[in-house]
């Protein structure tokens, strides 16, 4: 799974130095195993995402400026 | 390094989640080594830094091939945001394979967002045409089971074409609802009288009978007079350089509307997929109209209009009758109408890049047009019912077209 963010927060500030596989270099295919029902649950009724992880737009808002540097 | 070599600068994106070089050939420019590796460019600052020392600089230079920097060790691309651009990179999935491993016909990407992780899964889901007809029977149902009561009669449109296949196809599995449908074809168009021979191949196997509205009965639905200049050559006539599919969604409504009214019903449906109905309301919300009603739409009293593919993408619904839709595809004639041509685009792009994102924005659209429904009103002079007042000039002009003198009925 791609992950957003790293578990500690106060050493992401160097991230930006360090050199990541941001963008995945071409490989052989990866295989998965998942039911069409699944798929579809996920892409047709899964939950809204929302703009903060716990929601704090209802209280914050969520325009651009939520989280910006 | 010999004579044909050139030292080109090391070309970088950098996030706050860190940063990544590039490929890039000496005669490449910028903005297209930034496309290849799905970086948009309107997202990045560019700085370059000097090759004979000092800091980087802020540098207007998208359309300069890297053999153009003279002075440039280095080309950082600094993202905007704090975000990570490529979370939601849609190259970067797991295989899965159609249950009948060689009948594939189509594919699809679906990416699982987890929030409370905050990562997504990617899969390129291979799938068969039983595969694609099962979601679309899935999705047509939960649809009409919310939205159409049991025991209903349903007046659909259909044209022979991948939708309305699908649509008929979705329906027939409908089992446990009571819903008799009532399929119709509006011929008067070269696409749409080719299509008629599928509709009807394809209403014999679900033993239904197709109702076929002949060229003339199509114009008088507008009140045309039966005479020689076909809909279409009236059409381009008074709106050259317009695309017909305007009128023709008109018209099918009017037909629809018709046919259930004499069959004493209220709802109508046509093959309105995922993408045209995002692409309808995504035109209407940034032109500042409220969404229109999805999946279900009250035009007037008496017609409910229903879209049951609401959910369901072009790319699975093609899958389900592939010799079909090639058909269907060789009939197209080309849009040029330039609002039509953005919008669709934007939700191509969008669904391409952000494979689960657009049913997330249909949903939200959906329960925002539910919520507050746009009124449709009867237009006397039109003889049908629109959202809006029309324009006089447009009035006079669409009247003109309809009587052909060159004076409004």
């Amino acid at each position: 799974m791609r992950e957003a963010v790293s578990p500690v927060q106060s050493s992401n500030f160097g991230l930006k130095e360090q050199a990541v596989e941001l963008i995945r270099a071409a490989g052989p295919s990866r295989m998965a195993s998942l039911g069409v029902a699944e798929l579809e649950s996920f892409r047709s009724g899964a939950s809204f995402v929302p703009a903060s992880k716990n929601g704090l737009e209802v209280i914050c808002g969520a325009s651009c400026e939520v989280g910006a540097q | 390094m010999n004579a044909h070599d050139v030292e080109i600068p090391v070309v970088s994106v950098v996030t706050s989640h860190g940063r990544q070089a590039l490929p890039g050939g000496a005669d490449e420019r910028l903005i297209d080594i930034l496309g290849r590796a799905n970086v948009p460019w309107s997202a990045v600052s560019i700085y370059v830094r000097p090759k004979s020392g000092g800091e980087p600089r802020l540098t207007a230079c998208l359309d300069l091939t890297l053999r153009d920097f003279v002075d440039a060790s280095e080309i950082l691309l600094y993202f905007n945001r704090n975000v990570n651009p490529f979370l939601f990179t849609p190259t970067d999935f797991a295989v899965i394979e159609s249950d009948d491993p060689g009948a594939e016909a189509t594919e699809y990407i679906y990416q699982r967002f987890d929030n409370e992780q905050g990562g997504t899964e990617t899969f390129l889901k291979k799938l068969s045409p039983a595969e694609g007809k099962s979601i679309i029977a899935d999705r047509v149902g939960d649809t009409i089971r919310a939205h159409v009561p049991a025991g209903s009669d349903l007046v659909v449109g259909v044209s022979g074409g991948g939708d309305s296949n699908a649509l008929l196809y979705g329906l027939s599995q409908l089992t446990d609802h009571g819903i008799t449908v009532h399929p119709v074809i509006l011929k008067g168009i070269p696409d749409w009288d080719a299509g008629v021979p599928r509709a009807q191949a394809l209403c014999d196997t679900y033993g239904l009978t197709l109702r076929i509205i002949e060229a003339d009965e199509v114009k008088e639905l507008l009140g045309i007079p039966k005479d020689a200049v076909p809909l279409i050559d009236r059409f381009e006539r008074e709106f050259p350089g317009d695309d017909f599919e305007f009128m023709g969604t008109l018209l099918i409504r009017l037909a629809l509307s018709k046919h259930a009214r004499e069959i004493g019903t209220q709802y109508i449906c046509t093959g309105v997929n995922l993408e045209d109905i995002v692409c309808e309301n995504m035109f209407r919300v940034s032109t500042g109209l409220k969404p229109a009603g999805f999946p279900v739409r009250a035009i007037g009293d008496d017609i409910r209009l229903v879209f049951p593919l609401w959910l369901c993408p072009k790319r699975i619904i093609d899958g389900c009758f592939p010799k079909y839709s090639l058909d269907n595809y060789d009939a197209r004639y080309p849009c040029f109408s330039l609002g039509r041509n953005l919008y669709y685009s934007v939700i191509y792009t969008l669904q391409s890049q952000f494979p689960g994102y657009v049913e997330q924005f249909a949903r939200g659209m959906s329960a925002l047009s539910l919520s507050d429904p746009v009124e449709y009103a009867y237009n006397a002079q039109l003889g049908f019912h629109v959202e809006r007042d029309v324009p006089f000039p447009l009035l006079r002009r669409f009247q003109k077209m309809l009587s052909g003198a060159g004076s409004p009925r």
